[in-house]
C-alpha cells in the first residue's frame, strides 16, 4: 500500500509539470488562434472634400503604435492613393478588439501630411463590421486642415508672382509659369528635404496636376487650324464680308463680328485673328475709317464667339475637361449666351462707334481694290475642301463623343491625324509650327495652380466665397461671374480659370442646387467675356493691338478701356439675366 | 538723281511724313523708295497659339499700306518704289539703306506723347544710321 501510494506520488510529481506545460502550450496556443485582422478603410481630404494623396496614416491601439501589414511586410504607417483612400490591416487579439467593441480600449487613426494639421479619429464601436473571424471598419473621412506654414506662404508668394509677371507682360507668359513651377518644385527638393515645412507638391503630384486631355486637345486642334490657315480662307472671308457690305462701314462691321465670333466657337481665336486682322485693316483703309474701330469689335466677338463650344476657348477647354462636361453640354448651355453676348455686343458698338462708320469713304481707291482682291484668294482650295470635310466629321464625332465616351482630345487626334494623312503637308514642318510653348504655358501653370492647391490657398479663397455665399446658389453664381469677369480683366483669363476651377468644383459640391453645374458655365461667362475689359485680359486681344501697331494705328491701355468696359459690361450682364431666367426662374 | 528711303509703318500718324518726303522728293529730283519693316516682336509675350506664318500675313498688310503711300506719291506725280523687310526695324532700315544706296533716310516724327518712338531716341537713331552706313538720316 504504501508503496502503492509513492508510485502515485511520483506520477503526481511527474504530471504537474506535464500538465503545466501542457495549459501554458494551450494558452499560448489559444492566443494564436484568436488573433482578429482588422482591415481599416479611410479617405483622408482636405476640409473642402478633396482627396489629399500621400498623407500618412498610422493605427493608435490606447497609446501604442500598432504595426501595419503593408503588402507582405509589417510598417508603421500606410500612405493614401492619388483618390486619397488608404487600407490599413492590422492584427489585433481577440481581447483588445473586445476592448474596442467594449469602449475599453481607443483605437485611433492618426493622418499626417506636411502642410496640413495631423488630425486623429477614434474608430467608434458602429465602425466595425464581422465577416467571420476577421473584422473591418469603413470610416468617415478624415478632413486635414491646412497648416499655413513656409510651404503655403512660399507658394503663395510664388503665385502672384507668376500672375503679376504675366499681367504686366514683364516675361513671357511660358517663362512666367516655367520659373513659378520650378520655383515651387525647386523648393520642395531642397529646403523641403531637410524641413517638410518647405514642402509644397512633390514631382509626382506636380505631374497629376497637368491636365493632359487639355494639352492635347489644343495641340491637335493647332495642327487643324493651321493646315487651314494656310490654304487663304480668311483673308478670302474677309473679302467676302466687304462685298456683302457694299461699302457700308456699319453692315461690314456686322459681318466681321459675326463671322469672327462664328469661326472662333470651333476654331482657335489667336490664329483667326493672326490671320483676320491684317485683312481687315486692308478693309478698313480702302473704306477710310480707323482700322481699330473694326478689329476692335472684331476681336471682342472672336472672345464672345468662343464662349459657346467646348473648343472655342481655352477657359472652356480646361473647364471641360476639369468638371468633364461634354461638347454638347457646352454648346446647349453656353451656346446661347454666346448668342445674347453676341448682339448685344453689336449694340454697345453701334453705340461707341457709330460716327465712325457713317464717315467712311464712298468710293475706295480701285488700284487698292484690286490689291486687295489679288491678295485675299483663296490659294490651296484642294485643301481647304478636304479640311473642312474633316473638320465637319470631328465636329459629328465631337456631337457624339459624349454617348461614345471619347475624351475631346481623342476627337482632336483623330481628326488631326486624319487631315495630315489626307492633306500631306510638311509633316516636320507642320509639326515644327505646333506652337509648343503655349503647351509649355499650360503644363507649367497646372503644376503653378496645383501647387497653390496643395497648400490650400485655393481652399482658403473657396471657404472665403462659400462663407460669402452662403447656401444661396444665386450669390455665388454671382459672385464667380463678376470675380471671373474682374479676375479675367487684370490677368490673362487661361492662369485665372485654371486657378478658380478648384474653387467652382468646392462650391458645386457644396451649395445646394449647384448641381446642375450653373457655376461652372457662370466661371465661363465671366472669365470669357471679363478677358474683354483690358487688352491684355486675353490673347487674341495682345494679337490684335501688335497686328493694328504694326499697321501705325496705336491703341494705347485706356483706348481699349473705353470700348472695353461698357462692352465687357453689358456682355457680362445680359447673359447674367438669360443665366438668371434658365437655371433660377425657369429651371430648364 | 539720288534715292530717298523714306521708312514708313502706314496708319494716318505716318501720312504726314510721306507727304514731306514726296515733298522732298520732288524738290530734289530724287526717286522715292518706301520701306516697310515686318516685325513681329509683339508676339513674343504671350502664351497665344501662333501656328501660322504671321510674318507673311504682316508681310501682305506691308504691301498694302506701301502701296496705298505709292498712290499718295503717284497723286503728287512722284513714282515710288517699295520694299518689305522682315526682321529688327533698326536694322533693317540701316541694311535698305545701303543696299538701294540711297543719299536720304527719312524717318517719321512721332505724332504725339503716345507714339512709341519718342523724338530723342528716334534723333539717336538718326545719328547711329549716319554714323553706321554714311547716310545722313532726317526726321520729319
Amino acid at each position: 500500500m504504501r508503496t502503492r501510494n509513492r508510485v502515485g506520488l511520483v506520477a503526481l510529481v511527474l504530471l504537474i509539470p506535464f500538465l503545466l506545460i501542457r495549459t501554458a502550450l494551450a494558452r499560448s496556443s489559444v492566443e494564436t488562434t484568436d488573433e482578429v485582422k482588422l482591415t481599416l478603410i479611410g479617405r483622408v481630404v482636405n476640409t473642402g472634400g478633396e482627396s489629399i494623396p500621400e498623407a500618412a496614416v498610422r493605427v493608435l491601439l490606447g497609446n501604442q503604435e500598432c504595426q501595419i501589414l503593408c503588402e507582405g511586410r509589417l510598417v508603421d504607417a500606410v500612405h493614401t492613393g492619388g483618390d486619397g483612400l488608404f487600407v490599413a490591416d492590422v492584427a489585433l487579439s481577440t481581447t483588445q478588439m473586445a476592448g474596442i467593441e467594449t469602449g475599453q480600449t481607443q483605437l485611433t487613426i492618426v493622418a499626417t501630411k506636411a502642410g496640413f494639421y495631423q488630425t486623429r479619429a477614434v474608430i467608434a464601436s458602429n465602425d466595425l463590421h464581422w465577416e467571420g473571424t476577421q473584422a473591418f471598419a469603413r470610416l468617415p473621412d478624415i478632413a486635414l486642415a491646412n497648416l499655413f506654414n513656409a510651404a503655403f506662404y512660399i507658394a503663395t508668394i510664388t503665385f502672384v508672382a507668376v500672375f503679376a509677371l504675366i499681367a504686366f507682360h514683364v516675361l513671357h507668359d511660358t517663362l512666367a509659369a516655367f520659373l513659378g513651377a520650378t520655383v515651387m518644385l525647386g523648393i520642395t527638393y531642397t529646403v523641403g528635404t531637410f524641413n517638410s515645412d518647405f514642402r509644397i507638391l512633390s514631382f509626382e503630384r506636380a505631374i497629376e496636376f497637368i491636365d493632359f486631355d487639355v494639352i492635347f486637345l489644343i495641340m491637335t486642334l493647332m495642327i487643324l487650324v493651321a493646315v487651314i490657315g494656310r490654304t487663304g480662307v480668311f483673308r478670302w472671308l474677309a473679302l467676302v464680308a466687304y462685298r456683302a457690305a457694299r461699302g457700308s462701314a456699319w453692315q461690314l462691321v456686322v459681318i466681321l463680328m459675326a463671322v469672327t465670333a462664328v469661326l472662333s466657337a470651333f476654331l482657335n481665336n489667336v490664329t483667326i485673328m493672326l490671320l483676320m486682322a491684317p485683312v481687315t485693316i486692308e478693309v478698313a483703309l480702302i473704306l477710310g475709317v480707323n482700322p481699330a474701330t473694326l478689329i476692335i469689335p472684331e476681336v471682342l466677338a472672336s472672345n464672345i464667339g468662343g464662349v459657346a463650344t467646348l473648343i472655342g476657348d481655352p477657359p472652356n477647354t480646361v473647364i471641360g475637361s476639369f468638371a468633364d462636361l461634354g461638347f454638347n453640354q457646352f454648346l446647349i448651355h453656353m451656346g446661347p449666351i454666346a448668342v445674347i453676348a453676341t448682339i448685344t455686343l453689336i449694340a454697345v458698338i453701334y453705340v461707341i462707334y457709330r460716327r465712325d462708320y457713317t464717315a467712311a469713304r464712298k468710293a475706295p481707291s480701285p488700284a487698292l481694290l484690286a490689291r486687295l482682291e489679288r491678295d485675299a484668294q483663296i490659294t490651296d482650295p484642294l485643301t481647304l475642301k478636304r479640311s473642312l470635310l474633316v473638320m465637319g466629321a470631328m465636329m459629328a464625332l465631337f456631337f457624339a463623343s459624349e454617348r461614345l465616351e471619347v475624351p475631346p482630345s481623342v476627337v482632336g487626334f483623330i481628326g488631326a491625324t486624319a487631315l495630315l494623312v489626307w492633306v500631306r503637308p510638311n509633316v516636320e514642318q507642320m509639326l515644327s509650327e505646333v506652337d509648343w510653348t503655349t503647351l509649355l504655358f499650360f503644363m507649367s501653370l497646372f503644376i503653378v495652380v496645383g501647387g497653390v492647391q496643395e497648400v490650400g490657398l485655393i481652399q482658403w479663397i473657396a471657404d472665403l466665397i462659400a462663407g460669402i455665399a452662403g447656401a444661396n446658389l444665386l450669390v455665388a453664381s454671382q459672385a464667380v461671374i463678376w470675380l471671373s469677369a474682374i479676375a479675367s480683366a487684370i490677368v490673362n483669363n487661361i492662369p485665372f480659370t485654371t486657378a478658380a476651377l478648384p474653387i467652382a468644383a468646392f462650391l458645386t459640391r457644396t451649395v445646394p442646387g449647384a448641381g446642375n453645374n450653373v457655376l461652372y458655365w457662370s466661371l465661363s461667362l465671366g472669365a470669357n467675356m471679363g478677358g474683354n475689359a483690358t487688352y491684355i485680359g486675353s490673347a487674341p486681344n495682345v494679337v490684335a493691338i501688335g497686328v493694328l501697331d504694326r499697321a501705325g494705328y496705336r491703341v494705347t491701355f485706356v483706348d481699349w478701356l473705353k470700348v472695353g468696359i461698357p462692352v465687357t459690361f453689358a456682355t457680362v450682364l445680359v447673359p447674367t439675366i438669360w443665366l438668371w431666367i434658365r437655371y433660377f426662374w425657369l429651371k430648364f | 538723281m539720288g534715292k530717298i528711303l523714306c521708312a514708313t509703318r502706314g496708319g494716318e500718324a505716318s501720312y504726314r511724313t510721306q507727304d514731306k518726303a514726296i515733298e522732298l522728293a520732288l524738290q530734289r529730283g530724287d526717286e522715292l523708295v518706301f520701306l516697310y519693316v515686318v516685325n513681329i516682336e509683339f508676339l513674343n509675350k504671350t502664351a497665344a497659339s501662333i501656328v501660322v506664318d504671321v510674318a507673311t500675313e504682316i508681310e501682305h498688310m506691308g504691301e498694302f499700306l506701301l502701296a496705298m503711300a505709292q498712290e499718295r506719291a503717284r497723286e503728287a506725280g512722284v513714282e515710288a518704289s517699295l520694299i518689305t523687310r522682315k526682321g529688327d526695324v533698326r536694322q533693317e532700315i540701316k541694311a535698305a539703306a545701303v543696299e538701294e544706296g540711297v543719299g536720304l533716310v527719312v524717318l517719321g516724327r512721332p505724332a504725339d506723347q503716345t507714339s512709341l518712338f519718342k523724338l530723342e531716341a528716334l534723333r539717336a537713331f538718326a545719328a547711329e544710321i549716319e554714323k553706321e552706313t554714311g547716310i545722313p538720316a532726317v526726321i520729319l
